[in-house]
């Protein structure tokens, strides 16, 4: 049993982590918070739904067109409305508001174009599921594992060793100084949200064959993702996921051998008490400033 | 307000309107505008209490669900379980909320703007799953709890005209508080730690002491609007106190403009008056009331009363002959 | 026609917003460009909110109208049911006038979103029954909203039938608030029944934490406590959770013969996925319908699930061999273009049937008249079969059927009885 609801937790954490990543690529390149990460995975998911399923594309290309519309839809958001927000340098409690607002028009857009039914994706891979240590795990399962540890691996490396990525960290330090050594800060914000937003979205298309594709799908995975990011130390790519499976096997482990009732509750006290007590997570991340 | 202060007659006139608003309703055939009043002024008082935390101190919380709560249930339980008259279990259940709020407050206070919303949404989630899952299930679990309507000296509260009248007192009582609060030493304490807090406790101000307070006081307020709510409705449950709620308190006090007197109640008023009117749209309301939302928010990132506010003060600079672009 | 408009106005809207946005693009250079931007957009809504509000009160006091208020959850968690019912109330409407409305009355339904928020629902009551004067009420499926707003509909002498499931809301002592379909409390006695009578020792059991969910464990705890059957283990999820690998870990290592689960429509696929990949092949009874997508979604994982219930959901008219349900179908499917996935609508749509005879039966449309003439009406033929509300209790339904699923079809116990699959399901139980 301890081992299937480990392997069981490690899987959940991927998920988590691979949303916690968004979160910490937004708020290390613009020091912002975004809410609609969860909601883009729903969107994710009904995208991939409509490539796959519905148009019978092949699923690699169902992938990639999916990360890519959710991409440009980062990328629209941030022009048009955070860019346009940030310009009036407002507080920043508008932006969390205008991405609420968003959150809103998304969940309930999906809704008017796709129906309120539950929908389901055919088999992805030809053998349904394969046995991990003497434990079952879903095909799919696998492979969402391995994605989110290839984008942890590439985004690490986007940040630290390519212009771009430096060039998006020198923007959240200081937008002002970097604008002036010729950064187009608005540029590399904007690419982050896409970068975010596609992510989320390659969640979403991950998910639809595990868990079906309905509308709620990513409001609570969207919120937990924010948990994983902080333990792991909000910014930190390596942190998002080691902090993401930290909090699916809490979760799991509390399920399995405490209370399933208050699951939830101590998902949550852990994250206050990390906020309390360790702000800046596992990995000890810096990237908090007041 | 300072124009006010000029024309008493403006003062009295809103008063007597304010008076007279559930009879015109009647009269216009329109009684179910009382209802919506009793929750405007429950809610300008929760919004109020969420703008002096977060308007004036500079401490945001997506989580003040959880007081309106604790306010609510706490009012019913103690109503429910020891008998106590209810005027008295709504103090009570608001100084109940205000201790909280202060518990929570002061590690928090150490908390900048992400972390202090995460924080406070942690809080909020974790209250809403003790009152569905409550130890004995005294908080009546998912189905919730039943209640009275306020008992003031004998006189019941049932009727929505009733409780306008116990919620415009109350609204203006709490709203005056608010209005002598910001403007004593308090208030200004609070003001310059929202505008620098190193430099506030460069110049001797105990910074962890006021922000708990302002974060308790706004505890204080919200608790009490979900006592208010509990015995409006009559009946509570946790579908109400989730996140959502936090997010529209929140909406609220930004929709009409942080940090002022004014801003809540147009910020409340107005976001009661979209509801209301989006209603016919049935499942597309939520759609374009996030739309709705959305532009108001880009158009006008100060809030409504806010950013009429600076129109009227650069009015006033031009006709004046001043530099209007300088605002 | 209406709903179309409504899409259409809401998509101008948005896009009007959108372009609103776009012109407040460069409106930061002066304050009076953004200020303007904003009024000019949420005018017109106003305007086409009123329009649209077209058959509200002013229509009421023409007479010859009976208007039934239909308040349904129809954005976020509970759409798919809030939406499923108010189609069936809908399309009921257009039914009745067709064939003359009821007692000569023309019927117009006035549905609002009630969001599952319990503020909403109360809300909502007063608006409807003091601004739209509505006679009837076809309630939310969403017993909170129900639980909130009942006693205003009760005080006011308004004939309202529920159409969630849960025991709750009937125990209030409104006389004015019926049910057209079922109750869990009085389904689950005959699960619990064929346990006793499939020598089941050990069961465990699964829940969500809203109101009907909880409503029908505790009920099968107790029924089992009478019955002598252990219950090995309870867990439980909070709403909006996918995974529950911790909970099926933990039913799955506790040995239970039979799992209960106690859940709303989007969770039946994951848990029982869940459940069968974890190795538990054995039989699952669900607290009511195992929903068609559901049944979609799980695929072969849905084997072995059975639950007491009235009627089922179908993917197909030509799946379902009862003709009262098969023409309701048909007609909902012309309607919209599908078929509902959600019983909510069966449960709404028998609420109308059950509204209209009682309407009939009083010969007026008064509240009084109707709620007394609920009571005295048997053999009320609804797609639940027929529903007898002599009993007093408010409650019109009181026999269900056993369903159960086999090769990814819905058949009834009696049918599966004996077949491989049922073989199958026992010995994976460890019940024979």
């Amino acid at each position: 049993m301890l081992l299937q609801i480990l392997v069981s937790g490690f899987v959940l954490g991927c998920v988590y982590g691979l949303i916690a990543l968004g979160y910490s690529l937004i708020y290390k390149s613009s020091g912002l918070m975004n809410f609609v990460q969860g909601d883009v995975l729903t969107l994710g998911a009904f995208l991939g739904y409509t490539f796959y399923s519905l148009l019978g594309l092949p699923y690699w290309v169902a992938l990639i067109l999916t990360v890519l519309t959710a991409f440009v839809f980062g990328l629209l958001m941030e022009k048009f409305v955070i860019r346009k927000l940030l310009s009036k340098s407002v507080l920043a409690i508008y932006i969390v508001l205008a991405t609420i607002a968003i959150q809103y028009i998304l969940q309930n857009a999906i809704q008017a174009i796709w129906s309120t039914k539950m929908l389901n994706y055919p088999q992805i891979f030809p053998v349904p599921s394969v046995s991990v240590a003497g434990v079952m795990v879903q095909s799919e399962s696998i492979f969402c594992i391995v994605m989110s540890f290839v984008c942890m691996a590439g985004l690490q490396f986007f940040m630290k060793y390519t212009r771009f990525g430096t060039a998006m960290r020198a923007a959240a330090m200081d937008a002002k100084a970097a604008q002036a050594c010729g950064i187009n800060t608005s540029l590399s914000t904007g690419v982050s949200w896409g970068i975010a937003a596609g992510m989320a979205a390659l969640a979403g298309i991950l998910l639809g064959p595990i868990y079906g594709v309905f509308i709620m799908l990513g409001s609570t995975i969207g919120r937990k993702g924010f948990a994983g990011a902080i333990m792991g130390g909000y910014g930190n790519m390596y942190g998002a996921i080691v902090g993401g499976i930290l909090l699916g096997l809490v979760e799991t482990l509390v399920a399995g051998y405490l209370s399933s009732t208050y699951k939830d509750m101590i998902a949550y006290a852990l994250l206050l008490l990390f906020l309390f007590v360790k702000p800046t997570g596992i990995f000890n991340e810096r990237a908090i400033t007041e | 307000m300072e124009k006010n202060k000029k024309l008493p007659t403006a003062k009295i006139a809103l008063g007597i309107l304010l008076l007279a608003l559930p009879f015109i309703f009647t009269a216009v055939g329109f009684q179910y505008g009382v209802l919506v009043c009793c929750f405007g002024f429950l809610y300008i008082i929760a919004v109020s209490g969420l703008d002096i935390d977060f308007g004036y101190c500079g401490q945001i919380s997506m989580g003040h669900a959880a007081f309106f709560a604790i306010g609510a249930y706490g009012s019913v339980m103690m109503h429910q379980y020891f008998h106590i008259p209810i005027l008295l279990t709504m103090i009570l259940a608001t100084i109940l909320a205000a201790a909280v709020g202060a518990v929570i407050a002061y590690p928090a206070s150490k908390l900048v703007f992400h972390f202090l919303s995460l924080a406070t949404i942690a809080f909020g989630e974790i209250i809403y799953s003790l009152l569905l899952n409550s130890p004995g299930g005294v908080t009546g679990n998912a189905v919730g709890l039943f209640t009275d309507p306020i008992n003031l000296f004998g006189i019941s509260l049932s009727s929505n005209e009733g409780f306008y009248y116990f919620g415009l007192v109350c609204t203006v009582i709490f709203l005056t508080a608010k209005w002598l609060m910001v403007n004593s030493k308090v208030g200004r304490a609070w003001v310059a730690i929202r505008e620098n807090s190193h430099a506030a406790g460069g110049m001797g101000i105990n910074v962890t002491k006021y922000k708990v307070m302002a974060f308790s006081v706004s505890a204080f307020y919200t608790g009490f609007a979900g006592a208010m709510y509990a015995h409006l409705v009559r009946y509570i449950g946790p579908d109400t106190f989730t996140q959502k709620q936090s997010v529209m308190f929140v909406t609220m006090m930004l929709f009409g403009g942080t940090g002022s007197i004014f801003g809540p109640i147009v910020g409340a008023m107005l976001v009661f008056s979209i509801t209301e009117g989006l209603r016919m749209f049935e499942q597309y309301q939520m759609l374009i009331y996030g739309a709705l939302l959305l532009v108001v928010i880009v158009a006008l990132p100060g809030g409504v009363y806010g950013e009429a506010k600076k129109l009227v003060v650069r009015l006033m600079q031009k006709r004046n002959g001043g530099e209007g672009n300088a605002a | 026609m209406r709903k179309n408009g409504k899409r259409f106005w809401a998509a101008t809207m948005s896009v009007m917003m959108a372009a609103a946005l776009t012109a407040c693009s460069g409106g930061n250079t002066a304050g009076g460009n953004t200020q303007a931007a904003a009024p000019s957009s949420a005018a017109p809504a106003a305007d086409k909110a009123s329009e649209a509000g077209e058959t509200a009160g002013e229509a009421a006091a023409e007479g010859g109208e009976y208007i039934i208020g239909c308040p349904q959850p129809l954005t976020g968690t509970n759409a798919q049911p809030g939406e499923c019912a108010l189609n069936a109330v809908k399309l009921a409407e257009k039914q009745f006038n067709e064939q003359g409305g009821i007692n000569g009355k023309k019927v117009v339904v006035l549905s609002y979103d009630d969001q599952g928020l319990p503020e909403e629902a109360v809300k909502l009551a007063t608006r409807m029954l003091q601004v739209d004067k509505c006679e009837a009420i076809i309630g939310s499926c969403i017993s909170s909203c129900v639980l909130s707003s009942g006693k205003i509909y009760n005080d006011a002498k308004i004939p309202t039938f529920g159409t969630g499931t849960s025991p709750t809301w009937m125990q209030q002592g409104w006389d004015y608030v019926f049910r057209a379909c079922q109750n869990n409390d009085f389904a689950l006695p005959l699960v619990v029944n064929k346990w006793k009578e499939l020598g089941v020792k050990k069961i465990a059991t699964f829940a969500g934490q809203d109101d009907a969910a909880v409503a029908g464990v505790n009920t099968i705890t107790e029924l089992c406590k009478e019955a002598g059957i252990e219950i090995t283990t309870s867990e439980s999820y909070a709403e909006g959770n996918t995974d529950f690998s911790g909970q099926v870990a933990k039913i799955i290592s506790s040995n239970p013969e039979v799992v209960f689960i106690s859940t709303f429509g989007p969770t039946q696929p994951l848990i029982a996925k869940q459940l069968r990949q974890f190795g538990f092949n054995g039989l699952c009874f669900t607290k009511d319908l195992y929903q068609v997508d559901a049944l979609q979604v799980a695929g072969a994982a849905s084997n072995g699930m059975a639950f007491a219930y009235p009627y089922l959901t179908y993917s197909s008219v030509d799946e379902c061999d009862d003709p009262f349900i098969k023409e309701f179908l048909s007609a909902y499917e012309a309607e919209y273009g599908t078929l509902p996935v959600s019983d909510c609508a069966y449960r709404a749509y028998d609420s109308m049937l059950v509204l209209k005879a009682a309407a009939e039966a009083a010969g007026s449309t008064d509240g009084e008249a109707i709620a007394q003439a609920v009571g005295t009406l048997s053999n009320i033929q609804t797609l639940a079969g027929a529903q007898d509300f002599t009993t007093g209790d408010g409650e019109g339904l009181h026999e269900f059927n056993i369903f159960v699923i086999d090769d990814e079809k819905y058949m009834t116990w009696d049918k599966w009885d004996g077949t491989d699959g049922y073989k199958a399901v026992m010995e994976a139980s460890g019940l024979q």
